[in-house]
């Protein structure tokens, strides 16, 4: 059995959250450097900036068991681990149906992918946090 | 041929080993949702956890839980 302290896979859990937002930066960076390439105005980019955030910490909330902070065992049980299956399914669904839903729509409308995405992704995070949500309300009572 | 449903003694055997939902939760190791989630037959609990409670509650498994038709 792999024993992992807490503190050494908290270290790893900051490093991968930290990892994730300075990739993300340097992508949208080296893309705003490309010929041709339209950039946002800055409004429209924070607003996209802080949707897809929140999307993501939603989707990792009700997802996965990642979190920087220590948590009692218990609550990352058996039946939050199924809640948490079930989750990550609903939201596979929701992203997916709403990309089906988008690229109908692409054929009548003309839009650009930078306004459909964020949308895609706060679907899908919404998906499954509803989804977490519901079934860990089951347990109440 | 219709698939078995899980049939579950556990409040029962909570109830007469004196403990309340949270105690039974500290004693296997979960969140008391899962006791509760369990015992209303909405979770359906793995092997492992099934045994840990028989084992806190001094019972056999098949006391605790069955097949029903």
């Amino acid at each position: 059995m792999i024993n992992v302290s807490h503190d050494s896979q908290r270290r790893r859990r900051a490093a991968i959250a930290a990892a994730t937002v300075v990739l993300m930066g340097a992508a949208g960076a080296l893309a705003s450097t490309v010929e041709g390439a339209r950039p946002l105005p800055p409004v429209d980019l924070a607003q996209i900036a802080g949707l897809v955030l929140l999307a993501l910490v939603v989707g990792v909330r009700a997802t996965t068991n990642f979190s920087l902070a220590k948590r009692d065992p218990a609550m990352d049980d058996e039946l939050t681990q199924a809640n948490r299956a079930s989750a990550s399914r609903a939201g596979f669904w929701a992203f997916l149906l709403s990309l089906a839903v988008a690229l109908i729509a692409s054929v009548f409308v003309d839009f650009r992918f930078v306004e459909i995405t964020p949308v895609l992704i706060a679907v899908g995070a919404a998906g499954a946090g509803l989804r977490f949500a519901i079934l860990e309300a089951r347990g109440d009572g | 041929m219709a698939e078995p449903t899980l049939g579950v003694r556990l409040k029962e055997a909570r109830v007469r080993a004196g403990l309340t939902q949270a105690e039974l939760a500290e004693l296997v190791s979960v969140s008391r949702k899962t006791i509760n989630t369990v015992e209303n037959g909405v979770f359906v609990p793995s092997t492992l956890l099934a045994l840990k409670l028989a084992q806190a509650l001094r019972r056999r498994v098949e006391d605790l839980f069955y097949l029903e038709d």
